[in-house]
């Protein structure tokens, strides 16, 4: 009877991709991020879309954290207001895609055949546009609207995905252990949802983690560009823009939409770096 | 015969934040000119790193941490990089295993043979990679030698490799494990290439396998490895009709067909250690069947038992009386008379 | 293990499987610029014409190099490739055409030992849940029962059921072989076809595996495909041998017979080359020389032919079928080698 203990027990102890410094500021900012979004109301008293027009354009101070704007908003309410929708368009804008096309990608990459070819064809057209043009066209055609975004991101966003998994299905669907599930006499569900899946799925959520920050700064950009978000609500990307006209007298009504944005971003991102070192440890 | 190559009590560690691994832990032999040396071992036993360090190719984090290597005289441990880049593929040449890896895809054949010769006029290298090439056995070099290695079959790369490993007529040839991946007809061309080129340049080569069979074949003198450490070492005769090892020993009846057909192998329980937490004792004892109190207490001194066969077993006794695969000769004789 | 090859020769046996005339080709791309050229398609011919019976209770060698088709024969039987032509008979059942359900159902009967003990465990599976997995899908026991038998299996198999619990990547190279013969036993298979088992192990653990299947085929009776290159195994524990080349079964008989005497060219060379364990016997010339040629163009006639030493002008032109040339003993080959020639 063998009982070998196999060389590398492993302890109980604080992985080291949790102790990593990057991860724990990644992981911060993004709860800072989604408290915000959450409980708006816990940090500020003031209502982001009231005109005051008797404190218009007023510089950071204790009253006004991060100043007023032209029409008198508190520019600190406006943004701790506007972070729920910005993580909203980052990760809802996100999550669509990821299962979609991760779905897509793995019937094209396990069955093949015309499913395939279709499904590579339509991903090789639609790669050939850069990935904001086409959400700019899709808007336009649409029309404005935080709706319309999402609707934008969706369409544009799943492609990522579908070819990121079949080529990781392509390639694990001949390991010895899908074979052995095959000739276990699995059904195809089966072996698609608990074999292949949890295999190839997490490189599409490390693709997620940056894709996130992408969506995020897509759908301000759209704000930026005046096709989003419906004034006056409060939307990083929309304070941007609203902000550009002033930018020589009323800085801070630019930038510190942008700084949150940035660093907003910066936290999925090392989030995401921290997700990937530790999928890559999980398992195998 | 002059010696060509001495290891001396050669350590390698490989050391990362959480443990570090002995990989190489105090191994000494030496190799003549004009033999073939094989180390023999199974995986993790510290063959490969062994040459690794002999040439400097050790990965990361690898690092040498005690031993001299004297090639020649000099050691090459202390040598500076730029030293050792002239040691390495001139005097002292490399053959790995996976020919797939080790060629560069999208370099020619010829590219890669004509590295070997800088400072030659093309004609020359031209005939001198074509004449290498018809060396190992490869049919049509002229044409041939335009091709990429995706072209070439798994036999024709060890021979390309081979091929490139030769080009500066170096002293001494590693091949590490360069039968390992080929088909049984294959790897009995290259084996019967190496027997010929060993005899028609002259040249020592160290041949790094597993396979007791790859020794039998090709090997004059042997040594057995065991977790970082050599158990036994001895001519190739010797060692088979004469273990002298209890792993040495275990590891011949280990393997299938020897006029046992259909009766169960000896198989030797349990694994190798764990190298980042080795034993203190013998390294084997865990697994040995005749292993002592006093065996896990301190690691054996290597014994000269009669000349040129070392053992690192206490028990001396015991291992006396182990038989081989062969008959000991002698014994045939005697049998006869 | 004497007695059963003995029964064998008497006939007495019972066929498990049986395929015939079983080919299957592998389609290779054809451009539409190859279309409009005119030119033939063309397939890897991975298994070509192979008929073999595998009698319920034996331990069949497969033997063959890189190129021969044992793999693809065995996944053939097991229908992980789908026969291009000919049959796969299972207890006188054709599974060849089954699909879906009713080819699901035929599983159980066969399963497989692989290769590589790194890729044939699902990494994300603990090792319980992977043997739950085959119990339940199959109803092998009783839910209540579950627990219970995948401690026997993996007792069966040398471990214990304190590794349960872990994941495949804990586990060195022969621990996994053993969890993958547990996953095999699991399902009461009445064959297990074993793919080059040891071949990626060291050889201390290779002879605990060899053991293992040996004891296991002993004491439940199971029939065994063992698929290996390294003869020295398979002479070891097989009772017959079906040597491969190229797509086809060249020789067929009794494992010490043909390891004594082959009748085939093929047979005798790739004997001939592997490493003797004896220092004191070296060969300086080669066995053969040129490689294995490519399963996609596959030399007329005799498919062997073009490396024979012994080829005559006959075997140019007739592809030799499988015949038997001594009771019990098959070659596929014109001039089958006199049987005054001995090998040990």
């Amino acid at each position: 009877m063998i009982t070998n203990t196999p060389s590398g027990h492993l302890k109980r102890r604080i992985p080291p991709w949790l102790a990593t410094p990057a991860f724990v500021a990644g992981t911060l900012i993004v709860l800072v991020a989604l408290v915000w979004a959450l409980f708006p109301s816990w940090f500020t008293s003031y209502d982001p879309i009231a005109v005051d027009t008797s404190v218009r354009c007023v510089p950071p101070s204790m009253t006004h954290l991060f100043g007023t704007d032209n029409f008198g908003r508190d520019v600190f309410a406006r943004v701790v207001y506007g972070t729920g929708i910005d993580l909203k368009i980052g990760l809802l804008g996100t999550l669509i895609p990821l299962v979609f096309g991760s779905v897509l990608g793995m019937f094209a990459g396990y069955y093949g055949g015309v499913f395939d070819s279709l499904l590579m064809r339509a991903i090789d057209i639609l790669m050939a546009f850069p990935f904001t043009i086409l959400v700019i066209v899709i808007m336009t055609i649409l029309g404005q609207g935080l709706q319309n975004v999402y609707i934008a991101l969706w369409l544009v966003g799943w492609i990522a995905y579908a070819r990121l998994v079949r080529g990781e299905v392509l390639v694990l669907k001949n390991a010895e252990f899908i074979q052995a599930a095959q000739v276990a006499g699995f059904t195809d569900a089966r072996i698609l949802l608990r074999h292949l899946l949890p295999n190839v799925v997490s490189s599409a959520i490390v693709f997620a983690a940056s894709d996130v920050v992408l969506c995020m700064l897509t759908g301000a950009s759209m704000s930026f560009l005046g096709l989003g978000v419906q004034l006056p609500t409060p939307e990083w990307g929309a304070i941007l823009n609203e902000g550009r006209s002033y930018i020589s007298y009323a800085w801070w009504i630019t930038f510190f939409p942008g700084l949150c944005l940035a660093i907003t971003g910066v936290g999925f991102s090392l989030l995401g770096d921290g997700l990937t070192d530790f999928l890559r440890t999980k398992g195998r | 015969m002059d010696k060509l190559l001495e290891v001396k009590d050669l350590k390698v560690e490989f050391r990362s934040k959480r443990e570090t691994v002995k990989a190489v832990d105090g191994v000494s032999f030496e190799v003549y000119e004009g033999e073939t040396f094989g180390l023999v071992g199974e995986s993790g036993c510290g063959k490969s790193q062994t040459c690794r360090a002999i040439l400097s190719l050790l990965k990361k984090p690898g690092r040498v941490v005690g031993g001299e290597i004297l090639y020649k005289g000099a050691d090459l441990v202390q040598m500076s990089p730029r030293q050792l880049r002239s040691i390495r593929g001139r005097e002292i040449s490399v053959v790995f295993q996976e020919p797939m890896t080790s060629l560069n895809p999208v370099l020619s054949i010829k590219r890669q043979l004509y590295e070997v010769f800088p400072g030659a006029s093309s004609a020359e290298k031209w005939r001198r990679a074509t004449e290498l090439l018809r060396l190992v056995g490869i049919p049509s070099p002229e044409a041939r030698i335009r091709e990429y290695t995706h072209q070439f079959s798994g036999g024709m790369r060890q021979r390309a490799m081979i091929a490139i490993a030769l080009g500066a007529n170096p002293k001494l040839l590693i091949a590490d494990e360069p039968t390992t991946a080929l088909d049984v007809t294959i790897q009995d061309q290259v084996l019967c290439l190496l027997e010929n080129l060993k005899r028609d340049l002259g040249m020592s080569v160290i041949l790094v396998t597993h396979d007791l069979g790859v020794i039998a074949r090709l090997c004059d003198r042997v040594a057995v490895m065991y977790a970082g450490i050599v158990v036994e070492m001895a001519d190739t005769v010797t060692l088979f009709s004469r273990p002298r090892h209890p792993y040495t020993y275990a590891l011949m009846g280990a393997l299938p067909d020897q006029g046992k057909v259909g009766m169960e192998l000896e198989a030797i329980t349990g694994a190798p250690p764990n190298l980042a937490d080795p034993p203190a004792g013998c390294p084997f004892a865990p697994r040995c069947k005749f292993a002592e109190e006093a065996c896990r207490d301190r690691r054996p001194d290597m014994a000269e038992l009669e000349p040129g066969h070392f053992s690192r077993c206490r028990r001396r006794e015991v291992v006396a009386s182990f038989r081989g695969i062969i008959p000991a000769p002698g014994v045939a004789e005697r049998a006869q008379a | 293990m004497m007695e059963q090859a003995n029964h064998l020769e008497t006939g007495a046996a019972e066929k498990l499987v049986e395929t015939r005339h079983l080919s299957t080709w592998f389609p290779l791309k054809h451009s539409v610029v190859d279309y409009l050229f005119g030119k033939p398609k063309r397939h890897l011919k991975a298994v070509q014409d192979v008929s073999l019976d595998v009698y319920r209770g034996e331990n069949l060698g497969l033997v063959g190099e890189s190129g021969c088709g044992k793999s693809t024969l065995a996944k053939t039987i097991l229908r992980l490739y789908a026969p291009t032509s000919g049959q796969v008979l299972v207890r006188g059942k054709d599974i060849s055409s089954l699909r879906g359900e009713a080819l699901r159902r035929e599983r159980p009967r066969m399963q497989m030992i692989f290769q590589d003990p790194y890729s044939s465990l699902n990494p994300r599976m603990s090792v319980y849940e992977i043997l739950e997995e085959m119990l339940t899908v199959h109803r092998m026991v009783e839910p209540g029962k579950v627990r219970e038998r995948i401690g026997e299996l993996l007792d069966m198999c040398g471990l214990s059921m304190d590794i349960a619990e872990r994941f495949p990547g804990e586990f060195s190279g022969g621990q996994r072989q053993r969890i993958g013969i547990a996953r095999a036993l699991s399902l009461q298979p009445e064959l297990i076809i074993a793919d080059e088992p040891v071949s990626a192990l060291d050889v201390s653990i290779q002879a605990q595996i060899i053991n293992l299947l040996s004891n296991l085929q002993k004491s439940l009776g199971l029939t065994l495909l063992f698929i290996s290159h390294d003869l020295r195994v398979v002479r070891h524990i097989t009772h017959r041998v079906a040597v491969m080349y190229l797509g086809g079964i060249v020789e067929l008989g009794a494992t010490e017979a043909v390891f004594r005497q082959p009748f085939h060219p093929y047979t005798s060379i790739l004997i001939k080359a592997a490493p003797v364990l004896d220092p004191t016997q070296r060969r300086t010339d080669y066995a053969i020389t040129g490689e294995p040629p490519s399963p996609i163009d596959v030399p007329q006639g005799c498919r062997f032919h073009p490396r024979c030493v012994h080829g005559k002008e006959r075997c140019r032109r007739e592809l030799p079928p499988l015949r038997e040339v001594a009771p019990g003993r098959f070659a596929a080959c014109h001039f089958p080698l006199p049987a005054a020639a001995t090998n040990a």
